[in-house]
């Protein structure tokens, strides 16, 4: 279970990636060798992405791999750099948690308004519903980085 | 105008995150959603901006090359394939480094996208650099200017769009573009000298015989052997996209395909734990540009209803009669709003209000649309929102100034690069019939 | 008030044409109380062309410029203008959008928070390929065609051909490398303009599917206009939008000389030939049917079959 929880984004990363990239390929092997082609296979891929993307950046950010510049704050006397550090880390809190409020509101709109996908016709929702969830991970594994703390 | 309006107020912000050590991306959104605010318009739009931000199929080229990178690396095949490179050339002056700018150069006839490239190739040649002395930043810097060239070496995605803005032939754009793109290659090669932190000659630290005892023709014939497969991915690659087998986003899925093909039944290095932690790190990359491209998504759309760019490149244009002049001042609008902002994006707001005076000075849209796209390939490389350093940042594990640092010197090769097509316009009608 | 207008295509065509003729015609009409401002290439929502109608509907944007096609995943009940040769020419388009069908479809979409103010049109979408003319069903076997939605999957695959979904900035390296054997699009709205006709050789103008656009205000801003307002609307709508269906119509009349002078080889099909299609897409014009719902499909077909 706590391995579960410790690797659950690295998890649904791997298994999303490797099931877009053969999807894909199978794609292009069926368009070239048969009179058949997988023809939504370009919405699915997309969709992943928008999945893939989410995720992978809780990875990234657990790790503290969102780029920053610290040209500034490395010329600041360290108590001072502390604090900035903190109000850093209280904007990028706040932009996320903006953003999960923003995706929330995505997926509300769209279980209401019915709105279906262009090729399959599945409701659109499904392809935003992890997105508000998404975001929410990437904040809490933000702030782990954070209390976890860094070179500072 | 007696207030900065929203779009000032955003650029303003954006910086003072920056500095605050915000994460660049979330410095982007931060500052956009301001803007909208103080605009009232467009915050019950940032969920749709968002996905819509993200959910771009040519985008998605940037995750399956740098997992097909990611793979080349872990299971062993760029080594090989840089062995080869080191027989072949490593010997002539630049090393490495020259090695590298070949590859890159080489590379932009497969892929579409600068991000891309530096994912797929640039693992490998950094490393390969610091063996020969290079230093990582300096390394860093070459691969993503030369990966950028990958936007102006055919095929290009924003060639594509240029052609169908300005109405002129893509074909004929595609062609007309491999010349500079040529050249702002071999420019880059002058800055080579300025790079190695350690003499690699008088320190030995890369022979470019890894083969003791063989001859030059044995060792070359041995490391061809040896790194085969991985010599052939450029082949299958190209050969796959120009008979028409797949379309350049497909290239990146076919090509790390085509690694685990390789790693696993040429070479066995492939270990279910390598390939997850590969595929997990690859997801954590391609997540960290898209981030940035997400939330940059949300500035430019401010940029757009602010008409930021409208506002003073048309103050701009009215300055001068002189056509050298506007064209300085169109490049400088371009190379500044690619601080900023992508490609794509920066051709929907720019193009609109410079065409019409392309058009109205009888320039000719080949040559114009070249330069654009040099241009914007710039922009790929110039801080605070350089795509290409963010993949290397995120490759080498340097912090970004670092890289944008190793850069500087690319940058100023470009820049002459976009000088020199500007100043012969015959560059781009040489392979045109 | 400054209204923020959102279309799909880009600065050059005739969408924005029709959109800066009723910008002009609103201020005209309005003493100046009313300007528009027209964003091109969807760049409102970000590029996504699916959602504008939808950000329209809920009032966060003011006014939209799109095609039925482009509005299916908000209303489904609009693709059936585009149902396989469901028209023989344009008397038939401008009868269903006059009368009940388009009635109709105007109440659904007022359900989606959109009220229609006028149509326009994208135009007949014609089949165009890299490989030989293409004058029967026979011609479409095995053809890799690049397609745009569902419906036309179900058409190309009666035809025997291999349909597949991609971006449109994908699809022109595709058809140039020869990933896509052909395209289906139309002539004044994206042949010429994208120059589909550089990678392409044979074009037949089977007029298989059409695609109209409207003009649609959002809901809650329509419903806030006092009524003299409203008549200036409309007013402007309607000019712009029958200006905007006459540059259309004469740049597709004249765009198949221009695909001539561009090298493409021109079928023009018999009747016989267009009999042919008609009953090969019989099956998937018998499914879209049901899926939309046999009665709205029933008050296209019979306006569109009247004489
Ligand atoms: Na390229
Ligand atoms: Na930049």
């Amino acid at each position: 279970m706590r391995l579960l929880l410790d690797q659950f984004e690295k998890l649904v990363c791997a298994v999303l990636l490797l099931l877009m990239t053969l999807l894909g390929f199978a794609n292009v092997v069926i368009r070239y060798g048969t009179n058949q082609s997988l023809a939504a296979t370009e919405e699915l891929l997309t969709g992943g992405f928008v999945l893939l993307t989410v995720f992978g950046a809780a990875i990234a950010a657990r790790r503290g791999e969102h780029l920053a510049v610290e040209l500034v704050t490395d010329m600041l006397p360290a108590p001072l750099r502390r604090a900035v550090i903190v109000i850093a880390t209280l904007l990028s809190v706040l932009l996320l948690a903006a953003s999960v409020w923003f995706c929330w509101q995505l997926l509300v709109n769209q279980m209401g308004n019915g709105m279906r996908s262009y090729a399959l016709g599945l409701p659109l929702w499904w392809y935003s519903a992890a997105l508000p969830f998404g975001f929410a991970l990437v904040l809490i594994r933000y702030v782990q980085a954070a209390l976890r703390g860094r070179d500072g | 105008m007696a207030d900065i309006g929203a779009g000032g107020l955003m650029v303003g912000l954006f910086f003072l995150f920056l500095a605050l050590r915000v994460p660049v991306a979330f410095a982007l959104g931060l500052s956009a959603l301001a803007a909208m605010w103080q605009l009232g318009f467009g915050l019950d739009l940032v969920g749709d901006l968002l996905s819509a931000g993200i959910a771009k199929f040519s985008l998605l080229a940037i995750p399956f090359f740098i997992l097909a990178g990611n793979l080349m690396g872990k299971l062993g095949i760029a080594d090989r394939m840089i062995r080869f490179f080191r027989v072949l050339v490593g010997g002539l002056p630049g090393g490495m480094g020259l090695v590298g700018t070949v590859v890159c150069l080489f590379w932009g006839a497969v892929s579409g996208s600068g991000p891309a490239s530096v994912a797929a190739i640039g693992p490998m040649i950094v490393k390969s650099m610091e063996e020969d002395g290079y230093s990582r930043a300096f390394a860093a810097g070459l691969v993503s200017t030369g990966a950028a060239m990958s936007i102006v070496i055919p095929p290009s995605i924003g060639l594509v769009i240029y052609g169908v803005l300005a109405e002129t032939s893509i074909a004929d754009l595609f062609i007309a573009a491999i010349i500079p793109g040529l050249v702002c290659g071999a420019l880059m090669l002058c800055a080579l000298p300025f790079g190695r932190v350690r003499n690699a000659t008088a320190t030995k630290a890369l022979s470019p015989n890894p083969y003791p005892g063989l001859s030059y023709g044995a060792a070359l014939w041995r490391s061809f052997m040896d790194s085969f497969w991985g010599l052939m991915t450029p082949v299958v690659i190209l050969g796959g996209i120009y008979s028409g087998i797949f379309t350049p986003t497909e290239a990146a899925i076919v090509a790390s395909v085509y690694a685990l093909a390789v790693g696993g039944l040429a070479y066995r290095t492939l270990s279910i734990r390598g390939l997850y932690e590969c595929l997990a790190d690859s997801a954590a990359g391609s997540s960290v540009v898209m981030l940035v491209v997400a939330y940059a998504g949300l500035f430019g759309w401010v940029v757009t209803v602010d008409d930021l760019i409208g506002q003073y490149s048309g103050a701009l244009l009215g300055l001068s009669q002189n056509q050298w002049v506007i064209l300085a001042v169109i490049m400088l609008v371009v190379l500044i709003a690619g601080m900023f902002m992508d490609a794509v994006t920066i051709m929907f707001i720019c193009l609109p209000i410079f065409l019409p005076v392309m058009r109205e000075l009888q320039w000719d849209p080949i040559w114009f649309g070249v330069l654009i796209m040099v241009n914007l390939a710039i922009g790929l490389i110039t801080p605070p929102v350089g795509i290409n350093l963010y993949v290397a940042a995120n490759i080498t594990r340097l912090p970004l100034e670092k890289v944008a640092r190793g850069a500087l010197p690319f940058l100023l090769t470009s820049l002459i690069g976009l000088a020199v097509i500007a100043a012969f316009p015959g560059l781009t009608r040489v392979m045109l019939p | 008030e400054t209204l923020r207008l959102s279309h799909n295509t880009g600065d050059t065509t005739t969408w924005q044409q029709g959109a800066d003729k009723f910008a002009e015609l609103l201020a005209a009409e309005t003493g100046g109380e009313y300007e528009v401002r027209v964003f091109p290439n969807a760049q409102l929502s970000g590029g996504d062309q699916m959602k504008q109608a939808e950000m329209t509907g809920r009032g966060a944007i003011d006014l939209v410029l799109t095609s039925a096609i482009n509005v299916t995943p908000l209303a489904p009940e609009m693709a059936a203008f585009s149902l396989p040769y469901l028209y023989s020419d344009y008397d038939a388009v401008d009868r269903t959008t006059a009368g009940k069908a388009g009635d109709k479809m105007e109440e659904i979409m007022a359900g989606h928070g959109i009220h229609i103010l006028a149509w326009g049109e994208n135009g007949f979408r014609e089949v165009t390929n890299s490989k030989h003319p293409i004058t029967s069903p026979e011609d479409m076997q095995g053809l890799k065609m690049r397609v745009a939605g569902p419906m036309y999957i179900d058409v190309m695959n009666d035809l025997g051909a291999n349909p597949q979904q991609m971006q449109w900035t994908e699809t022109f390296p595709a058809l140039q490398q020869g990933v896509v054997d052909g395209q289906e699009n139309p002539i004044g709205a994206v042949i010429i303009p994208q120059r589909v006709y550089e990678v392409q050789k044979y074009i037949t103008p089977w007029h298989y599917s059409y695609d109209p656009l409207f003009l649609g205000i959002s809901k809650a801003k329509w419903d806030g206009l006092d009524d003299e307002t409203r008549a200036q609307f409309q007013k402007a709508a309607d000019e712009a939008m029958a200006y905007q269906i006459e540059i259309s119509r004469e740049a597709t009349a004249e765009g198949l000389e221009y695909l001539k002078e561009q090298g493409m080889e021109v079928y023009e099909p018999t009747p016989e030939d267009l009999a042919a299609f008609k009953e090969a897409t019989q099956p998937s014009f018998d499914k879209w049917s049901e899926e939309i719902g046999a009665d709205i499909v029933k008050l296209f077909t019979d306006e569109a079959n009247a004489q």
